[in-house]
Formats: structure tokens, sequence, C-alpha cells
């Protein structure tokens, strides 16, 4: 049974919107609910009688990210506090919250406003860092996905298509961040001087800022959920590993919180537990991963491809087929594309192609441009040529004539071969016949 | 640096020094900043906190006695300098004002 004295809400909040919680209290208050305890961005209130209430949620920029909870120096502070008529409510982080039911005597926790505006801005570096450090780690990612690696493996999974919307767009919702908070340095630091406190925003503007970072969550959590769980192409063993390495770094990090609070140790023992309890979880994650991808190599050799998949074959050239070892072929698919890649040689010689198609045809374009930057940076100096094949169809090809990429509107075939007695238009021919028609 | 930083005292400033001519715990040092301005001046609690950080950080001001986590300070030779300065400077303004404002205004 849910406890009707009790209620809980999850309200996401920054240093310098302060002003803007405050505001959100002050309300609770006055429908009949007293902040009892905060943990992360969830908010325990306790019944009350509904009343006026002034509150003060506070930043004290001298407690460490590292210290445990009620340092010494949070305790002190709160004593100050106390004296001068605050009730202490609860802590999270630099954040202290007071409150007061006589706001007429009591005075406010700053009287001046130039070293609030200091505390605040000083407890919102490290927010603003972390923003920073997550922009640029999810742009090197971008980049090494679709930029650098090959394209046609994050293009045609979904697994991939999800994880560069959901960095992109973190990056985007990172980014909007610190430019708000460079706008609000410059807009409180022209009304400082006239000695007034600038918020950051008031509780309207942050309550539309939380619903829409909710429905936000929500719409990515839903997506890994479904596209983790409900993914029949996805065997048992992945689904596990991958929620795995989503969950035990989150746990790990609750046990670290919780032990560094419970026993209460300097300021550089919860430092030296905080990094230990991190690598220990990068650890596990890596672990995961190495037994997702053995697992997922596995999963492809058990469920074979169809075989008609892989259009081309080494025996359409007349060419024997290797009969001890069967070609590797993989098969993935997207929402936006699809993608093949067949390998087999039989020791004399060898095909390997990877077809890569999409019913946008930017999505193939964007591929076909990244596939000939690729190649490029391989040495292989590839050149358009002239064919006999229809106009439609843009044929690349090097001066040894080993790769072929045969470009449709909506379909890029990236092909090497090591065949001989065949004619490079009886291969093209062939190749168009197999795949384009 | 301490010194530009403190040559203009703020008014909070001003009399957290001026309480600590006496030894004092920091928690008293509200009361006794409003009865030394009568009312007038009052110091918020985060306000006092961060100054006296900064005072025993410049020297101004040290601890003399913990107990608990109560702590007592009271003022330097280097503060005094520094409030003495700031009072002369007062008294300036305010003489230069009655030889020039009086009959003015």
């Amino acid at each position: 049974m849910r406890n009707k004295n009790k209620k809980r809400t999850f309200f996401i909040y920054l240093p310098y919107e302060c002003t803007a919680v405050e505001e959100y209290l002050e309300q609770m208050a006055e429908k009949g609910w007293l902040l009892e305890s905060i943990k992360g961005a969830f908010l325990k209130f306790k019944k009350i009688e509904p009343q006026r209430i002034k509150y003060s949620v506070d930043i004290l920029s001298n407690v460490s990210i590292f210290d445990h909870k009620d340092s010494d120096v949070a305790l002190e502070y709160r004593e100050y506090c106390q004296a001068a008529g605050w009730t202490y409510v609860c802590q999270a982080g630099k954040i202290q919250i007071f409150y007061t039911k006589d706001d007429k005597k009591t005075i406010s926790i700053h009287t001046d406003e130039e070293e609030k505006f200091k505390s605040v801005f000083k407890a919102s570096l490290s927010n603003v860092a972390m923003q920073l450090f997550l922009i640029f780690m999810f742009m090197f990612n971008l980049y090494m996905q679709l930029f650098l690696g090959s394209t046609d493996f994050a293009l045609a999974s979904n697994l991939g298509i999800a994880s560069i919307v959901a960095m992109f767009s973190a990056a985007t919702i990172s980014g909007i961040r610190i430019i708000s908070f460079i706008i609000w340095i410059i807009k409180a630091r022209s009304k400082l001087k006239e000695n007034r406190f600038m918020p950051y925003n008031n509780y309207k503007q942050l309550r539309i800022k939380n619903i829409l970072t909710k429905a936000y969550t929500l719409i990515m959590l839903l997506t890994l959920f479904s596209l983790i769980v409900l993914d029949k192409d996805n065997s048992a063993a992945f689904t596990i590993s991958l929620l795995g390495m989503i969950c035990i770094p989150t746990i790990v990090a609750i046990c670290a919180q919780r032990f560094i609070n419970k026993k209460r140790y300097s300021k550089n023992t919860n430092m030296a537990i905080t990094i230990s309890s991190t690598l220990v979880s990068i650890y596990i994650v890596l672990m995961f991963t190495g037994i997702v991808v053995i697992w997922s190599i596995n999963g492809v050799r058990e469920n074979k491809v169809p075989k008609e998949k892989a259009s081309l074959t080494l025996s359409d050239f007349g060419y024997k087929e290797n009969n001890n070892e069967s070609p590797y072929i993989t098969f993935d698919r997207s929402i936006v594309a699809q993608r093949i890649y067949y390998s087999h040689g039989n020791g004399n010689e060898f095909l390997n192609y990877t077809i890569f198609q999409s019913q946008y045809p930017w999505v193939s374009k964007f591929y076909e441009k990244r596939l000939l930057v690729r190649h490029r940076r391989y040495g292989d100096d590839l050149k358009q040529e002239n064919t006999k094949l229809p106009r439609t169809i843009k044929v690349y090809s090097d001066s040894e004539k080993r790769f072929f990429i045969i470009i449709s509107e909506n379909k890029v075939v990236d092909i090497r071969k090591d065949f001989k007695n065949i004619s490079d238009e009886e291969f093209l021919n062939k190749a168009y016949e197999k795949f384009f028609k | 640096m301490a010194r530009e930083q403190f040559q203009n005292l703020t008014e909070p400033m001003y009399y957290i020094l001026m309480s600590l001519l006496k030894e004092r715990c920091g928690v008293d040092i509200m009361e006794s900043v409003e009865e030394i301005s009568k009312g007038r001046v009052r110091v918020g609690p985060g306000t006092l906190y961060t100054l006296l950080g900064k005072f025993e950080k410049e020297n101004m001001i040290r601890e003399t006695e913990v107990q608990g986590r109560k702590r007592s300070y009271i003022i330097t030779e280097k503060g005094k300098e520094i409030l003495l300065d700031e009072y002369k400077r007062l008294i300036t303004m305010v003489n230069d004002g009655v030889v020039y404002m009086e009959g003015e205004v």
C-alpha cells in the first residue's frame, strides 16, 4: 500500500536554478507537502497542514562532491543557519535546503548577492565541466561511428541508429545547457551591479523544462527497451548482457555512494573509493562487452543467414566453392537500411562484398561518400569508370581492378575480388544482373 | 592582493571586523553586528560564513578556540590595520562632506 502521508516527485534541477526550486517547494507547502529528503532527482515530501513556508535552497560551494553526507563543513554551516532561525531539511550534494515559517523575522541566508552569485557559479562549474565532457565524448563517438569506422555497420543496426540518435540529442541538450548557463552568467553579472540576484529561471520555466526532459528520458528508455528486449534478432544472451552493461555501473555507483555516506572517511579516501569503483564498473562493462561480442558472433553461426541473401557467389563465375568452409555471410537490418556481408575464397579465387541498401536515397548517398573517403584513406586510387551498364548505375574501380563499387540510387555494393580469366566487363554484367535486377 | 580586495570594505565586512575586536564565536557575530549597528545592518548566516572563511584565509582574523563545532575568532593586527584604514577613510569622507555640503544642502 502506498503511504498517503508521503509523496515522491521527480524533479530535475541545476544549482543555478535554486530560486525556481524554492518556488516549487513553497508551492508544495501551500498544498500541504513538506520536503523531507532528496535523492538525486527524487524528492520526498511528508503531509503537513497547508501553510506558507519560506524555503532557502542554498549552495555551499566548500563542500566537495567527494565529501560524505553531513561533512563537518556542512554541519558547521548548518549551525550558523539554524542560529539565524532557519530549520535544516536536507542535503543534496553541495545543495543545503532550509526553511522557515517566519520569513518576516528571519534574515535571508545570503545578504550579499555577489557572494551568492560566486558560490552558485562555483557549484555549477563541475556540472558544466561534466556537460562539456559528455559533449566531447558523444561527438567523438559519433565521429568514429559515422566518419572513421564502417558506417554501414552503424546504419544497418537499430541499436546503432538508436545510439546515434541518443548521442546526438544528448550532446545537443548539453550544448543548450552550457549556452544557457553562459547567458545566465552574463545577465547575472549585469544584474549584480544593481545588487540583485539573477535567478536562472522561474518555476514555470523549470517545470516546462522538466516535462520536456522527462518526456525525452522516457522516449529514450522505451526505445532502448524495445530495441534490446523486443527485437527478435537478438538472442537472450545478448539481451541479458546488454541490460547488465546498463545496470551494473548504476548499481556499483549507488553502492559506493552508500558506503561513503556510512563510513565517513576523509575526502581523499572518498575520492579513491569513487575512482576505484568507477574503474571496477568500467572493467565489468568491458568484460560484458567482450561476452556480448563473442555471443553475437556465435549467434550468427548458430542461426545461419540464408544463402539466398548473398546472391552473388564464386560458383556464378564457374569457380569451385570451398567445401571445407562455408561462406561467411552476415545480415543486419535497421529501420533505415540493411546490410549483407559476404566473404568466401577457395584458395585461388576470392570474393568479398558488402551490399548496403536503404529506402532513403540520402542515407545511401551518405554511405557512398563515406565509403569512397574510406577507400581513399587506405590508398585505393578509385576512379569512376565508363561502363556499358545503364546510366543510372555508377561504377568506381582502382587501377588494378581489384575493387569495384557499384552504385544505384538506393543501393551501394562494395566488392573486392581476386579472379583470374574473367574480364571486367563480364564480371560487372554478372554483378549487375545479380544485385540490381 | 588581499589589500586590493579589501581596500573598500563592504558594510557587512566592516561590521564583522568591528565585532571581532572582541573574541567571539561565529554564531554570535550575527547578533553583535545587529547590536553595533542598532539593527540597521544584518548579515545573513551564509554570507557571514563565507566572509569568515575569506578573512581567515587572508589572515585578517584568526581562530582562537574550537569547542565541538563552535569556532571562536578574533581580529589580527593585519585585520585591525585594514579596519582602521577604512575607518579613517570614512571619517575623511564625512569631514569632506561637512566642509563641502554644509550650506549647500
